[in-house]
C-alpha cells in the first residue's frame, strides 16, 4: 500500500502536483462511491424497511375504477409501519361485517372516498371505520355497521357514480374522507389539460422522494420533527402546499368548487331517499402542525382550505368538519401520520374516528345514540 | 444570506475561481472586495440599514489613521470610542433608550467586526498601510466575507502575512479545503439539527414522563445534548469558513482543538472558541494580570491575582454572549468555573508540591474523571445560555430537585464513561492504525463523497437553508 500521507504541508511555499493519474483516479472514487452507497443504501432500507402499497386483491387501477375482489385477502405495508391485512366482504368492501342488506333496526353508514377513507395501510381495527363502528354499535345498543368503499384517489372523481350501490346498502348516512393530495388529484381527474407542465426537476426530486426507498427512510427520520417537516413544505415551490396562504390562492378555491360540485351530485342522489352526506376533511401533517402555536408561520391561514371545503360542501347541503383542529390539538404528529408515506396512522385513524361519531350523533336520525354518548372512541375495535 | 448554505457556498467556489485566476495583487483585492461588499449587503434589507456598521468602520478607520499622531492618551480614547460605539450599536441594557437609533440596521457580524477593530485599534494599527492599499486591507479584513458572521477572530497580522505572501493553492490545498467545507456542513446541516432534535423531544417528553429514573435520564439528555449541538453547529460553520477562506489564500486561525478532550475547565477554554478566549487573554487578562501584579508585587499572592484575572476575564467572556440576566449567570458561572479551577490547582501545588500535582494529574483514573467533569459542568452553565428563567423554572419543576440533581450526576457518569471511551478508541485508531491508509487522499476523497451524498439526499428532503449558526446571534 503507497503511503499517501507523505504529502507536503499545506502552507510549503512551493507548489505540489498531483500525480497524472490521480485525475482520473479521483473523480472514479468520487462516482464509485456515491454509486456504491446508494446501491447497497437502497437495497439494505428494502431488505429492513420493505414496503407493499399495493393492494393485490384490487382490480383496476388507480387511473381507472378501481374495486377489490369480493372475499379477497391482501397484505400491504407502509415502509414506516406494520404489516396490515386487508380483508374484502362479499361485495368488495373492506368492512368487517357483511354487506347483505341492513336487518330491520339495524344502523348502517357507508363510507367513500379515497386511500384514507379505505384506512390504507392501518389494520382494520385501527380504522376509524371500525373504531366509529365499535362505538356506535355500544352507544346505539344495536348493531351499526360501516361498509367502507373506499378506493383510491384515482376514483375519487367518478365517486357520484358508485352512489346508487352505496344506497343499495340502505345506509343511514355517507361518510366522505378528503385531503390536500385528493383535493390536488380531483382537479387533475376533472380538469386533465389544467396540470400539465411538463417534466421538470421537481418531478424528478418527486419520483425519488416515493420511489427510492432510501429516500423514504430519510424523510421518515429527518420529519420526526415537525419543524422540518413544515419548512420543507412550505419551500416546496409549486402549487401543492399553497393552500395554507392567506388568501385562499385561486386554484385550491377552484378545486374547492370542484370538490363541492362532486358533493352536489352525490347529495342529489341521497337527498330524495333521505340519507345525509358527511364530509370531513383531513389534513396534511404539515398542514396540522402549522396550526400549531409552536410551528405556525405567520403570514399563513391554515384554516383558509376548510372554510372553502366548508361553503363549498354547505351549499351543497353536505354536512362538513374540518379535523386540521383536532389534529392540531392532539399534538403529538409522529404518532398520527406517517411522516414520509403521508397517510394517517392509527393513531389519525381514532381522531378521525371520534370525530366521525360525533358528528354521525349530531343527526336526528341517531338521537336515541346520542343519549349514551358518554362513551369514547378512542377504544380500539374488538 | 445564510451561511453555511448552497447558494453562500456557490458564489465562494465562483469567487475563489475568479479570484485565482490572476496572481496580481490588486486583482485578488478587487475580486475579494467584491464579494465581501455583495455578502455584507445580502444581510440589509435597504442600504441605509447598512449606514451605522459602516459609520462604525469609518470612524474607527479615522482612529486608526490619527492613531500616530494622538499624545499618549490616544492610546487609551481610541479603543474607548470604539468599544463606546460598539456598545451603542448593540444596544446593550444600559445605553439609555433615547441615545438608540430608531430606525433598523444590520448588526450581523458586529461582534466579530469590533473584535477585529479593536485588536487594531490597540496594537495592530502599527502594521496597517497608511495608503489606499491598507484602506482597501483594512475593509477585506474586517469585512472578510468567510468570517464576517460569527468568526473565528483573526488577527491583522495574520490576514496581512496571508495578503502579502499568498500561501499556494494546489491540488492538495483544494482536495483538503473541500474535505473541510463538506465536512463543516455535514456537522451543520445534519449532526447538529439531529441532536438539537434529540434535545427538543427530550424537553418534550419530560411533562408526560412519570418513571423516575425515566425522567433522570431524559434530563441527562436535555442538559447533554445542548454542548455536543453547540459545538457540532459552531465548529461545523468554522470547518466551512476556514475550508472556504483557503480557496482564497487565507488561512483563518483555528476556533476548536478537541474541546471535550479537555482535562479541566481552564484546558477547555484553551480548545473552545479559541479565537474569542485568546482575544480576551491578549487584551484583558495579560494587561489586568500584569496591573495588579504591579500593584501587589508580593510573590506569595500571585497565583490568587491570577484567580481573580481568570474570573474577571472569563466572566467577560460569558457575558459578551448577551445582555440578558441569564447571560450575566453564564458569565459568572464561567468566570466562577475557571477561577475555582486555578483556586484549586494553586491549592494543589501548595499542599502537594508541584511535582506530586503533576504526578496525580497524570493519573488515569484523575483524568477521566476530570474530563467527564469538565463536560458536565459546561453542560451545567449552558443551561443559562439556551434558556430562560422561565423555562430553567419549567425544566426544574417538571424534573423536581432531586431528579435534577440525580440528572446531572448521570449526565456526569455518562461523560466520564463516553469521553474515556472515545480517547481510547480514538488513540487506538492513530496509534494501532495505518497512518498511510488514514491519510490516503483516496480513502479521504471517498469518505468526502459519502458524506456529500448524505447531505444531498437530506437537502432534497428537508429542501430547506441549514440550521442558523447558534453564534451568529452574538
Amino acid at each position: 500500500m503507497p503511503d499517501h500521507s507523505a504529502e507536503p504541508g499545506p502552507t510549503d511555499a512551493v507548489t505540489r502536483r498531483l500525480p497524472a493519474r490521480d485525475y482520473i483516479l479521483l473523480p472514479l472514487v468520487v462516482v464509485a462511491t456515491i454509486t456504491l452507497l446508494m446501491v447497497v443504501s437502497e437495497v439494505a432500507a428494502r431488505i429492513v424497511w420493505p414496503e407493499q402499497t399495493d393492494v393485490s386483491c384490487a382490480i383496476g387501477g388507480p387511473a381507472t375504477s378501481e374495486r377489490f375482489r369480493p372475499n379477497c385477502t391482501a397484505e400491504t405495508k407502509a415502509a414506516e409501519g406494520p404489516w396490515v391485512s386487508n380483508q374484502f366482504n362479499e361485495c368488495g368492501y373492506r368492512s368487517a361485517e357483511s354487506c347483505r342488506p341492513a336487518a330491520p333496526g339495524q344502523l348502517r353508514a357507508v363510507v367513500m372516498g379515497s386511500s384514507t377513507s379505505r384506512g390504507a395501510l392501518v389494520a382494520y381495527e385501527d380504522t376509524f371505520a371500525a373504531r366509529a363502528s365499535a362505538a356506535l354499535t355500544r352507544l346505539c345498543r344495536q348493531p351499526f355497521d360501516f361498509q367502507n368503499l373506499g378506493t383510491d384517489w384515482g376514483d375519487l372523481a367518478t365517486m357520484d357514480r358508485r352512489v346508487p350501490e352505496a344506497l343499495a346498502l340502505k345506509p343511514n348516512a355517507i361518510v366522505i374522507t378528503v385531503g390536500p393530495f385528493d383535493l390536488s388529484h380531483l382537479a387533475i381527474a376533472m380538469e386533465p389539460q389544467s396540470e400539465r407542465p411538463g417534466f421538470t426537476l421537481h418531478d424528478v426530486v418527486g419520483f425519488m422522494k416515493t420511489n427510492l426507498r432510501i429516500f423514504i427512510v430519510a424523510q421518515h427520520y429527518l420529519y420526526r420533527d415537525p419543524a422540518a417537516h413544515v419548512s420543507a413544505f412550505l419551500s416546496n415551490k409549486s402549487d401543492s402546499s399553497s393552500y395554507v396562504q392567506s388568501p385562499l390562492p385561486p386554484v385550491w378555491q377552484e378545486r374547492a368548487e370542484l370538490l363541492g360540485r362532486l358533493i352536489g351530485r352525490i347529495a342529489a342522489q341521497t337527498r330524495p331517499v333521505g340519507v345525509p352526506v358527511l364530509l370531513f376533511y383531513v389534513p396534511d401533517r404539515a398542514h396540522a402542525a402549522l396550526s400549531v402555536p409552536q410551528y405556525a408561520r405567520p403570514g399563513l391561514d391554515p384554516a383558509a382550505l376548510g372554510e372553502a371545503l366548508r361553503t363549498a360542501a354547505q351549499a351543497e347541503g353536505a354536512e362538513f368538519a374540518d379535523l386540521t383542529p383536532d389534529f392540531a390539538a392532539a399534538g403529538d404528529f409522529a404518532s398520527l401520520y406517517y411522516p414520509a408515506d403521508g397517510h394517517p396512522s392509527a393513531g389519525g385513524h381514532r381522531i378521525i374516528g371520534r370525530r366521525v361519531v360525533e358528528a354521525l350523533l349530531q343527526d336526528p336520525a341517531f338521537a336515541q345514540c346520542r343519549a349514551n354518548s358518554t362513551m369514547i372512541v378512542g377504544q380500539r375495535a374488538p | 444570506m445564510t451561511v453555511p448554505s448552497f447558494q453562500f457556498l456557490a458564489l465562494a467556489l465562483a469567487a475563489a475561481i475568479a479570484f485565482n485566476l490572476s496572481a496580481a495583487k490588486w486583482w485578488r483585492a478587487a475580486v475579494l472586495m467584491a464579494v465581501n461588499l455583495y455578502v455584507f449587503q445580502s444581510f440589509a434589507g435597504q442600504w441605509t440599514q447598512l449606514l451605522p456598521f459602516i459609520g462604525f468602520l469609518a470612524i474607527a478607520y479615522a482612529g486608526i489613521l490619527l492613531r500616530p499622531t494622538l499624545p499618549w492618551w490616544g492610546s487609551w480614547l481610541l479603543p474607548v470610542v470604539v468599544l463606546a460605539l460598539f456598545v451603542w450599536l448593540k444596544r446593550y441594557l444600559f445605553v439609555p433608550p433615547t441615545l438608540l437609533l430608531t430606525a433598523p440596521y444590520v448588526t450581523v457580524g458586529l461582534s466579530y467586526v469590533f473584535f477585529r477593530v479593536m485588536h487594531l485599534a490597540i496594537d495592530g494599527w502599527e502594521t496597517l498601510p497608511r495608503n489606499a492599499t491598507g484602506f482597501v486591507s483594512y475593509l477585506n479584513y474586517t469585512l472578510n466575507f468567510t468570517s464576517l458572521v460569527s468568526g473565528p477572530i483573526q488577527r491583522y497580522e495574520d490576514y496581512r502575512r496571508c495578503e502579502a505572501a499568498p500561501p499556494p493553492v494546489d491540488p492538495f490545498v483544494v482536495g483538503r479545503a473541500l474535505e473541510r467545507i463538506i465536512v463543516g456542513f455535514f456537522k451543520v446541516y445534519l449532526l447538529s439539527a439531529l441532536v438539537s432534535e434529540l434535545q427538543h423531544e427530550a424537553i418534550a417528553a419530560l411533562p408526560t414522563t412519570g418513571e423516575a429514573t425515566m425522567r433522570i435520564g431524559l434530563g441527562a439528555v436535555v442538559v447533554g445534548a445542548y454542548p455536543v449541538y453547540l459545538y457540532l453547529n459552531f465548529s461545523g460553520y468554522t470547518d466551512f469558513v476556514v475550508g472556504i477562506a483557503r480557496l482564497f489564500r487565507i488561512e483563518l486561525p483555528e476556533n476548536f482543538d478537541r474541546p471535550f478532550s479537555s482535562l479541566n475547565f481552564i484546558d477547555f477554554w484553551n480548545r473552545w472558541h479559541i479565537t474569542l478566549s485568546t482575544w480576551l487573554k491578549t487584551y484583558v487578562y495579560s494587561p489586568l494580570l500584569l496591573s495588579l501584579m504591579r500593584r501587589f508585587p508580593a510573590r506569595g499572592i500571585e497565583p490568587f491575582l491570577a484567580v481573580l484575572v481568570y474570573f474577571v476575564t472569563f466572566f467577560l467572556v460569558g457575558f459578551w454572549h448577551g445582555q440578558t440576566s441569564e447571560f450575566l449567570c453564564f458569565g459568572l458561572l464561567q468566570g466562577g468555573g475557571v477561577a475555582a479551577n486555578k483556586l484549586y490547582q494553586t491549592c494543589l501545588i501548595l499542599g502537594l508540591g508541584r511535582a506530586r500535582y503533576a504526578a496525580l494529574a497524570r493519573r488515569p483514573l484523575y483524568q477521566t474523571v476530570a474530563r467527564g467533569l469538565t463536560f458536565a459542568w459546561f453542560a451545567f452553565t449552558l443551561l443559562w445560555f439556551w434558556s430562560n428563567w422561565g423555562q430553567l423554572h419549567a425544566l426544574v419543576a417538571g424534573l423536581g430537585w432531586p431528579a435534577a440533581v440525580a440528572a446531572w450526576l448521570l449526565l456526569l457518569a455518562m461523560a466520564t464513561i463516553v469521553l474515556a471511551a472515545w480517547e481510547a478508541i480514538r488513540s487506538a485508531v492513530l496509534s494501532a492504525g495505518d497512518r498511510g491508509l488514514l491519510s490516503s487522499r483516496y480513502l479521504r476523497t471517498a469518505c468526502a463523497s459519502a458524506l456529500t451524498f448524505v447531505i444531498l439526499v437530506a437537502a432534497l428532503i428537508l429542501n430547506a437553508p441549514a440550521p442558523e449558526i447558534v453564534y451568529k446571534s452574538f
